[in-house]
């Protein structure tokens, strides 16, 4: 038997049947070991997630700190070192839960000698779908990620941004309820971007769950409804991304069609407290200020969650 | 060729056994192997937490796996198999086999005595050499290239089981290898018969006359030789209406025919035929051997003339002496003319004698019917040493009236077979000459089976063997590399082949020791009887024979688990030797691979299962 066993710890109660909780981990921990057992990488450290039905969440954070390392832990690619990962309520290492699940892996590994056809055909033969259907749906995701002209050429012969594409087709195959994305977006082109975009976006208002993890942060800022920040496998941030990126010490005012007398009255009121009025508004920030500032942050303090604050819920 | 003892065995006989050894050797290993598991979890993460793991896996495997366990699924990846290697490496196979019997043709001695041996054990091994390597190198790949490549974890994390992905793989390469071997077959049989195929002319020369029986009488036909051809020629005789045969030469015949009204001395007017006899399944049918002592008392064996490797008993010359086969299932509608036999003997002489002319023996016909147990007068044979004999008993035959004075006809199927059973007796003639002999060397040849599907159960056999190598590749590469798994697998076929040579060192019936005891005797150049010294260092012998032994020891358990790959290679050899295969032994074999392709796939499953396939 191989170093970690593909059981899980000590079987805890079982979330509500009803839950909206989707993925859920409890202080998962994952240590890299070579061939001897000695230590390597702790590649992640207690990490406590929630990620609810319907919702896009986002996994942020620089090279190597452990957001496909956390993905492979949801699908049972790899066993966690301690703690525990599940997924609709099961867990990780449980094969039934892939039923409902499509997984992008960060490069696409398929089989090179298969066209387009043949590649999607063959993953649909692994879930219980109509040979019907199979075709169907075969031909509908092949269009959908415009492919149509290249369907009968081999996957060795694919671009990179042809072979992500396929690699999204494969991974939608079997209608799923959960997404897991590593990445999604590198190696497309802008417009295959934008369309991944809004691929992702259109499978959560079809009622979807999509966990996504990147470090492209205008992608995780166009679409993300919450985020959490990994740096060197330890959770810095977690919220609604919105709430995240809104300086709450800030107000800002703008306004229109006020009278000469009311705009007086405002600023008046303003100056009363010992203000400017500047305009007026809620500033936000971008994720990329956000985000620099949690790994600078993070990397004078380690150890330290960045900024301690209740996530909303 | 030899018949092994446990080949004599019908499929019943052999059930009852194997089934018995089956149910307690199952348990005992599938402890054992569980055992093994809870040892390496104990060691990972202490004795609880092992165990719990260990259990968990078992349960998963039976509450939860084998439940879901889907057909579909599993073909889905046997069809990528398929489409892997027709689009990868297959081909090329295909282009070395076609080769190899490109030029074949020039490297077999078509001079042999032969020819239909030398063809056939070409064919059989040249496809049982390549058809394992290409299954070694085929099976151990797949899963490997699949982890390092990362293809896998589209695979793992559809609803794929672990048993699901190493069947589905194992039945994919066992689909490419059935239609590899299938069309290997269909090329080899041709090959076999085309290389069995010749002509031969009449020569003028030696057209002549037969001279008649008896004075004035006219000529019972005509003789001839015929033309040298493919290293060979035959003469040949025919009957008075011009039809006959040839002799047998390089173990075939021809039919010959003269044209209708033309001129017995025109050698055009013969023509010689194509030939046959040569590509034959030859049925022998065994009976129970027993031996009776030089005072005609029933032994377990005969005498033993000090051969320590001889498998054959002796008896004495001019003593009572006998070697008795008891036959059964004989009915005259088979045999209609003559009983025909097949014996070997081997001869130990205690002086030369004649040399040249060979020992003499009698066979005697005796009815196992105890209430009238007749015999027939001995009928003489000149032995012919380790050398197939074909004896042809006639149905008519003599037998000696109560009080010695008068012979009567009696016949064999009439008087002598009882209940289809008969003893035959072979008995030594030649006063302290002994002829040695085991249960395969005299049996009764039954009408000949088809060749065609005799030649099918060859490869058949070979079939089963690949199958055997795709599982235990697959199996290894669920864990090791490919590099690592083609040697594993290596090993374990050939411990499957020399199984019963590692049982005979073990148990001390093979000489030489163990390896380093054979590598202490290479270097000293010391002969395998003699006892292992080192001078007066006693020790050092112990201490060698010691680790020998433990090696051994480990190596016999392993060869008890493996299949045993020389039984199943079987099937070749007779073929290749123009023997039937039996039926019976055939579907024992089917059996057997059925039950190792499961053992193996499931110890594949827990493999697959427990591997941590992103690590
Ligand atoms: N198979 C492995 N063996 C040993 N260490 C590994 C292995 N895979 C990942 N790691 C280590 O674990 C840490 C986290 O890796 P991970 O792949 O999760 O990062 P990531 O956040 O996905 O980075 P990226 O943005 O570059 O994809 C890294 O330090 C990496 O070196
Ligand atoms: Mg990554």
């Amino acid at each position: 038997m191989s170093s970690d066993s593909a059981v899980a710890k000590r079987p805890q109660p079982q979330p509500a049947p009803q839950s909206d909780v989707v993925i859920e981990t409890h202080n998962l921990t994952k240590v890299y070991r070579d061939f001897w057992g000695r230590q390597k990488v702790r590649a992640l450290k207690a990490l406590d997630l929630e990620v609810r039905r319907g919702e896009i969440f986002g996994l942020l954070g620089p090279n190597g700190s452990g957001k496909t390392t956390t993905i492979k832990l949801l699908l049972g690619l790899l066993f966690p070192t301690s703690g525990r990962a599940l997924v609709f309520g099961q867990d990780a290492s449980d094969v039934s839960k892939n039923e409902r699940i499509g997984y992008l892996p960060e490069e696409s590994y398929l089989y090179k000698f298969l066209n387009a056809e043949e590649t999607l055909d063959f993953y649909a033969r692994l879930f219980n779908i109509p040979a019907a259907e199979r075709k169907e749906r075969v031909n509908r995701l092949i269009s959908e990620v415009k492919l149509d002209w290249a369907r009968r050429r081999q996957l060795k012969e694919y671009s990179k941004g042809m072979t992500r594409r396929i690699g999204l087709a494969q991974a939608l195959i079997n209608d799923p309820d959960l997404i897991l994305l590593d990445e999604p977006t590198t190696g497309l082109d802008p417009m295959g971007s934008r369309e991944m975009k809004d691929t992702i976006l259109r499978l959560r208002d079809e009622g979807k769950t999509v966990l996504l993890c990147s470090h492209l942060l205008p992608d995780i800022q166009d679409v993300c409804d919450r985020i959490a920040i990994l740096h060197s496998g330890e959770l810095k941030e977690l919220g609604r991304i919105d709430t995240l990126l809104t300086l709450q010490d800030e107000t800002q005012f703008r306004a229109k069609g006020l009278t000469k007398a009311a705009e007086d009255e405002i600023r008046q009121v303003i100056e009363k407290h010992g203000g400017t009025l500047v305009g007026m508004d809620h500033p936000t920030t971008t994720l990329e200020d956000l985000f620099l500032s949690i790994v600078r942050e993070s990397e004078a303090h380690p150890g330290r969650r960045a900024h301690e604050r209740m996530e909303p819920r | 060729m030899e018949i092994r003892p446990e080949e004599f065995l019908t499929f019943a006989e052999w059930f009852g056994p194997a089934i018995k050894y089956f149910i307690i050797a199952v348990p005992v290993l599938t402890f054992l192997a569980i055992f093994g598991c809870f040892l390496v979890s104990a060691a990972r993460r202490g004795p609880v937490e092992g165990f719990y793991a260990v259990a968990t896996v078992i349960a998963t495997a039976i509450g939860k796996d084998l439940p879901a366990a889907s057909l579909r699924r599993t073909l889905a990846i046997a069809r990528l198999t398929v489409k892997e290697s027709i689009r990868r490496r297959v081909i090329v196979s295909f282009v070395i086999f076609a080769l190899i019997f490109l030029f074949a043709g020039w490297f077999l001695d078509r001079k042999s005595d032969d020819p239909a041996h030398l063809y056939l054990s070409f064919v059989l091994t040249t496809t049982t050499y390549l058809a394992i390597v290409l299954a070694l190198f085929l099976s151990t790949a797949s899963i490997p290239a699949d982890i390092k490549s990362r293809t896998i974890y589209t695979i793992v994390t559809k609803p794929v089981r672990a048993g699901e992905l190493v069947l589905g793989r194992i039945f994919g390469f066992v689909a490419v290898i059935t239609v590899l071997l299938a069309v290997m077959g269909v090329i080899s049989y041709f090959f076999v018969v085309r290389g069995m195929e010749h002509e031969h002319g009449v020569l003028p020369e030696g057209l002549a006359a037969l001279a008649p029986v008896a004075e004035g009488d006219a000529s019972p036909g005509w003789e001839g030789t015929t033309t040298m051809n493919s290293y060979h020629r035959h003469s040949w005789k025919v009957d008075d209406t011009g039809r006959g045969t040839t002799d047998k030469i390089m173990g075939h015949q021809h039919q010959v025919t003269r044209s209708q009204d033309a001129d017995p001395s025109d050698p055009v007017a013969y023509e010689i035929g194509a030939p046959y006899g040569a590509l034959v399944a030859r049925v022998p049918i065994y009976g129970q051997m027993r031996f009776l002592d030089s005072e005609g008392n029933p032994t377990q064996k005969g005498i033993s003339v000090g051969k320590e490797w001889e498998y054959r008993s002796y008896i004495e010359g001019r003593t009572l002496a006998s070697a008795i086969w008891r036959f059964q299932g004989l009915s005259d509608r088979d045999y209609p003319e003559y009983l025909p036999l097949g014996l070997t003997l081997s001869v130990f002489r205690t002086y030369k004698g004649d040399i040249v002319t060979g020992v003499r023996g009698i066979i005697i016909l005796k009815s196992t019917d105890p209430r009238n147990p007749i015999q027939c007068e001995p009928i003489g044979f000149i032995s012919r040493e380790y050398e197939l004999q074909q004896l042809h008993i006639p149905r008519k035959l003599r037998m000696e009236s109560a009080d010695g004075a008068s012979q009567r006809e009696i016949d064999l199927f009439a008087d002598l077979v009882h209940e289809g059973e008969l003893d035959i007796i072979v008995r030594c003639d030649d006063a302290v000459q002994y002829f040695g002999m085991a249960q395969a060397d005299l049996y009764i040849e039954a009408p000949d089976a088809p060749f065609g599907w005799n030649f099918a159960k060859g490869y058949i056999g070979i079939w089963l063997q690949m199958i055997i190598v795709v599982c235990l590749g697959v199996m290894f590469s669920t864990f090791l590399s490919t590099p690592v798994a083609i040697l594993g697998t290596m090993f374990a076929v050939l411990l499957g082949f020399f199984g019963s040579f590692v049982q005979d060192l073990w148990t001390g019936k093979a000489w030489g020791g163990g390896p380093i005891e054979a590598l202490i005797r290479l270097v000293n150049q010391d002969n395998v009887v003699t006892p292992l010294q080192f001078g007066n260092f006693e020790l050092g012998v112990h201490i060698v024979k010691f680790m020998d032994k433990v090696y051994l020891t480990i190596v016999r358990a392993l060869s008890g688990v493996l299949p045993d790959f020389s039984g199943l290679g079987r099937a070749s050899e007779y073929v290749a030797y123009s023997f039937n295969y039996y039926d019976q032994l055939l579907a024992r074999q089917c059996l057997t691979t059925f039950v190792y392709v499961t053992a193996i796939a499931i110890v594949g499953y827990f493999f697959m299962r427990t591997r941590e396939v992103a690590a």
